[in-house]
């Protein structure tokens, strides 16, 4: 068996682990933004300044949106960030509101997996498939979903974890 | 009982090309199972745009789909002849074709690559040139105009031969982009110029028939060998024919009709000469060849050339007559279903 | 079926599931049922949010954090005030005509909504108007912005059911018009009945040349946008990426209060923000293949012509209904499902196709207001951080407005018909 301390380990050592991802998000989110704020800016000047197109430019800022999509997502549920109804719940009493969330987030985490496995499942079988415009595989945007997911489901297991053990470090 | 779901792109009106002949090949279908194979069609992308709809036929979330080449590339370039500039002088020569060795091996490397059969293949329609700033005779006034085209490097380069500036943008902002004079002109079909209302914000075309479009009937081949019955599939396969041959009868009858909408819309339509067409296809044929033989190999492409040059030959003088024979049929066959 | 998706998705969203969720859970539950290849989900979810258009959002939604940071938004508050402060509900006479303004540039109420709510709620929350009452007048002008032209939802109208695009942008004027004078009346008489507080100072026209100065080079974003749509330099998507340019040289090159530390995290945060409506657009349009696949657009229709054949009869069940659609389904998505059905409803009872295609534009430019799933109340909430139930409450005398304009529009063909006719496209 697992013991308490074990486990106050593992959430600290996991609380780390989503500090770092935190981190990584905001990188991406900050070079994902530049990213696709410059391509379309260079597709204007490409287009009317230069007289060049620039076939690939607004596909690629699409597959970035897409990415910002999941990763920012990710985030969101870190921050407590996404939107839902929660005056319904905020009225339960504390024992009934603590049963609910457990259940909520052991929900949302099914719901992830499906989406986790369908996701791998879906850019494995595209990988073949070529995008109209870059000509990559499908397989770089269609990861962002399965990624997108772990990511998610990993917020809601340390959050999990934080109830039942919390770690000693407060994390800010 | 088994469900065939049917994906379309273009409008659900009741009097579209497609729409009637889904139609007709649904109570062909119906009909011939005795209603033990259902279709539920589903136009104007109600499952999603071609790409999606292709990718779903694959999945088998879907399991057929009436869609053009657009998607295709994607998934095996070599699909990429049928966009030789001027491959066909009429629609009849590409009907024709369509049946040739080389149509049919391509279907076949479709079919491995990608798990997704081709039952048979129609008209989606030649591409013409409009735009709103001078009429265009020959390649000489196309000099400067900025022409919206797909993503396709293959058009861009053509577009790019004949003097124009290729802008490729997305089909869902074209409308606003001519209206605010983004871009001077396009290329697209004349069924799809009144479908989308484009003579509303163009002034100029020219019948220039630069790309003449396949359309495609697909099915999920998994779906269609396991899930049919053998007298099914028979059924379901010579529909599809059937569908493909209507189809093409209602397609020239709404290219007619369309034409005569363009111009009562205030279009200014230019029929050029046959002089006039051949120093267009001086300028794009060998601009597109180079680019396509480098995607698809030297081997398809003279294949191409050749059975394309088989199907004129089978075809004559013949093209008219033809024509008018396949619209004939095609309004004989919804006549039934009524 | 129908009672399925009902039920699961009215107790995920009461158990507090994030609606993206709540969309997502309900679809998986309808694609088990029928027994529907689940690799679907995510192939909808993609493609849902895999649209050039829909990238406006993100972009406004950056303008509008690096004007905040940047000093532009205060600079433009301080020159609004000086000009309708002294008005009785002046700043949000300035959110409404900005919006107007915004409507006639941008096709998208969502980009309107975030653009101003990043933009103006602060600074009207700063001077004194409640948080719910700001978030309000901000979500609700915002819904203006698919009405006046140009309209995204109009070309996909227009796209899906072969109306006339320029017909349909015709048709948007009056009753865009309309919905933004009425709502500066309301806001006027509310700012009188619950005393918003009212700028005092002193007004010289030294004072307003001094402001005047100080906002020149924000003011000046507007027309730069709006030129360079109309003068064909780009779309309004590659608009929306101008602005972040042109927000970024007010801040850190004009007005110079912009710092290199601040940009990474106006990135990050509208990179959030961003996510957060994306995820929920593109669950919903998961949500959308399961019905659509259903069939049950079509049957909604059939039942609707078995009840009667009165176009006004038939007008009013439409509105019920898609202000209903409304509440559970982005317009987009709604319109591709239902458009071309409900059209063809119209047409069999006699109703002009443009009349209807501005109707249902109407229709669901009001269901951005309606929760659960009102887009533009999430954008207005999501960038604020004002609590959703207090906008809710905030929002309903607005809503009640515009479902008034609807049922004037929807009564009164000719309102709608006059400019479409004057201008050759009936
Ligand atoms: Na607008
Ligand atoms: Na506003």
């Amino acid at each position: 068996m697992i013991n308490t301390r074990q486990m106050k380990t593992f959430s600290k050592w996991f609380d780390h682990y989503l500090r770092w991802q935190e981190h990584f998000c905001n990188t991406m989110l900050i070079a994902l933004g530049l990213a696709m704020t410059l391509l379309i800016l260079l597709q204007v000047f490409f287009r009317f300044v230069v007289y060049v197109p620039f076939p690939w430019s607004e596909e690629c800022a699409r597959y970035l949106m897409i990415w910002m999509g999941m990763l920012g997502s990710a985030l969101a549920l870190q921050k407590g960030r996404h939107i839902g109804v929660t005056m319904v719940m905020e009225k339960l009493p504390e024992k009934w509101h603590k049963a609910m969330t457990l259940f909520v987030q052991l929900a949302t985490i099914g719901f992830l997996s499906v989406l986790f496995y369908q996701g791998i499942q879906f850019a494995l079988f595209n990988q073949g498939q070529s995008s109209p415009a870059l000509e990559i595989s499908m397989l770089v945007p269609y990861l962002s979903l399965p990624v997108g997911s772990a990511m998610m489901i990993l917020v809601i297991a340390g959050d999990i974890l934080h109830t039942f053990f919390p770690a000693n470090t407060v994390l800010g | 009982k088994t469900v065939i779901k049917l994906a379309n792109a273009g409008p659900e009106a009741p009097d579209n090309r497609t729409v009637k002949a889904v139609k007709v090949f649904k109570y062909l279908v119906e009909k011939g199972t005795n209603g033990e194979v259902e279709i539920q069609a589903f136009h104007a992308r109600k499952l999603g745009d071609e790409r999606e709809a292709l990718e779903g036929i694959r999945m088998g979330t879907i399991q057929m789909g009436t869609l053009t080449s657009g998607p295709v590339p994607g998934f095996l370039p070599t699909v990429m002849l049928y966009d030789i500039p001027f491959l066909f002088s009429s629609a009849p020569a590409a009907w024709e074709f369509f049946e040739s060795k080389t149509a049919q091996e391509f279907k076949e490397a479709f079919l491995e690559k990608s798990g997704v059969r081709i039952l048979a293949t129609s008209e989606n329609g030649y591409r013409h040139f409009t735009d709103t700033i001078r009429p265009i005779k020959t390649p000489q006034d196309m000099k400067g105009l900025k022409i919206r085209t797909m993503q396709n490097p293959a058009h861009m380069s053509m577009v790019k031969a004949l003097g124009a500036d290729p802008t490729p943008l997305p089909f869902g902002e074209l409308y606003m982009a001519l209206q605010q004079k983004v871009v001077d002109g396009m290329e697209c079909p004349i069924v799809l110029i009144n479908d989308m209302k484009f003579y509303e914000v163009q002034k100029y075309m020219v019948l220039d028939g630069h790309l003449y479009n396949p359309l495609f009937i697909f099915i999920n081949d998994q779906f269609f060998t396991k899930k049919l019955t053998p007298a099914q599939q028979t059924v379901v396969l010579e529909a599809a024919k059937v569908l493909a041959r209507t189809h093409n009868g209602f397609s020239q009858e709404a290219n007619i009709q369309g034409l005569s909408v363009l111009k009562a819309k205030g279009m200014e339509v230019y029929k050029p000469t046959l002089e006039e067409l051949a120093q267009f296809r001086a300028l794009a044929q060998p601009a597109g060849l180079e680019f396509i033989t480098d995607k698809i190999g030297k081997e398809w492409v003279e294949k191409t050339l050749k059975d394309a040059d088989e199907a004129e030959k089978v075809v004559g003088d013949r093209a008219d007559a033809i024509i008018d024979e396949t619209i004939k049929y095609a309004n004989d066959m919804l006549s039934q279903v009524k | 079926m129908i009672l399925l998706l009902c039920s699961v998705f009215l107790i995920t969203l009461i158990l507090g599931f994030p609606v993206a969720f709540c969309l997502g859970i309900t679809s998986l539950a309808a694609l088990i049922v029928s027994d529907v290849p689940l690799v679907l989900m995510t192939q909808r979810l993609f493609t849902g949010i895999d649209s050039f258009p829909l990238m406006a959002v993100p972009f406004f939604v950056l303008a509008g954090e690096l004007m905040n940071r940047g000093g532009t938004t205060r600079r433009l508050i301080d020159f609004a005030n000086v000009l309708v402060g002294r008005i009785p509900g002046g700043l949000a006479h300035t959110n409404i005509l900005a919006s107007m303004f915004f409507g006639g540039i941008s096709g998208s109420a969502v980009a309107d909504a975030a653009a101003m709510g990043t933009i103006l709620v602060p600074g009207m929350i700063r001077k004194g108007f409640s948080p719910g009452f700001s978030a309000a007048v901000t979500a609700a002008s915002s819904t203006m912005g698919p009405i006046i032209p140009p309209s995204i939802l109009m070309v996909l109208m227009g796209v899906t059911t072969g109306l006339s695009i320029g017909g349909l942008f015709a048709a948007g004027i009056i009753p865009g018009t309309l919905i933004g004078v009425s709502m500066m009346g309301l806001s006027y008489f509310m700012a009188i009945r619950y005393s918003f507080p009212k700028e005092t100072m002193a007004l010289s026209p030294l004072i307003l040349w001094k402001e005047f100065v100080s906002a020149g080079p924000a003011l000046l974003a507007p027309f730069i946008i709006l030129g360079g749509i109309l003068g064909g330099v780009f779309t309004p998507t590659e608009a929306a990426a101008i602005a972040v340019l042109y927000a970024f040289i007010l801040g850190r090159f004009i007005y110079r209060e912009l710092t290199v530390r601040d940009m990474g995290d106006v990135f990050i945060q509208s990179g959030i923000t961003t996510a957060v409506l994306l995820i929920i657009i593109g669950m919903a349009n998961i949500f959308a293949w399961v019905l659509t696949s259903e069939q049950i657009p079509t049957r909604i229709a059939q039942a609707m012509l078995a009840l009667t054949s009165n176009p006004y009869a038939i007008l009013m069940m439409i509105n019920v209904f898609l202000i209903f659609i409304g509440m559970f389904l982005e317009g987009g998505a709604a319109i591709i499902i239902l458009a071309p059905t409900l059209l063809q409803v119209t047409n069999a009872v006699g109703i002009d196709p443009l009349h209807f295609g501005l109707i249902m534009v109407l229709n669901l430019s009001v269901g951005l207001l309606t929760p659960p799933l009102g887009v533009c109340l999430f954008v207005v909430c999501g960038v604020t951080r004002i609590d959703f139930s207090v906008i809710v409450r905030a929002v309903i005398p607005f809503l009640l407005l515009e479902i008034g304009v609807l049922l004037v529009a929807t009564y009164f063909p000719w309102l709608i018909l006059f400019v479409p006719k004057f201008l050759g496209y009936v």
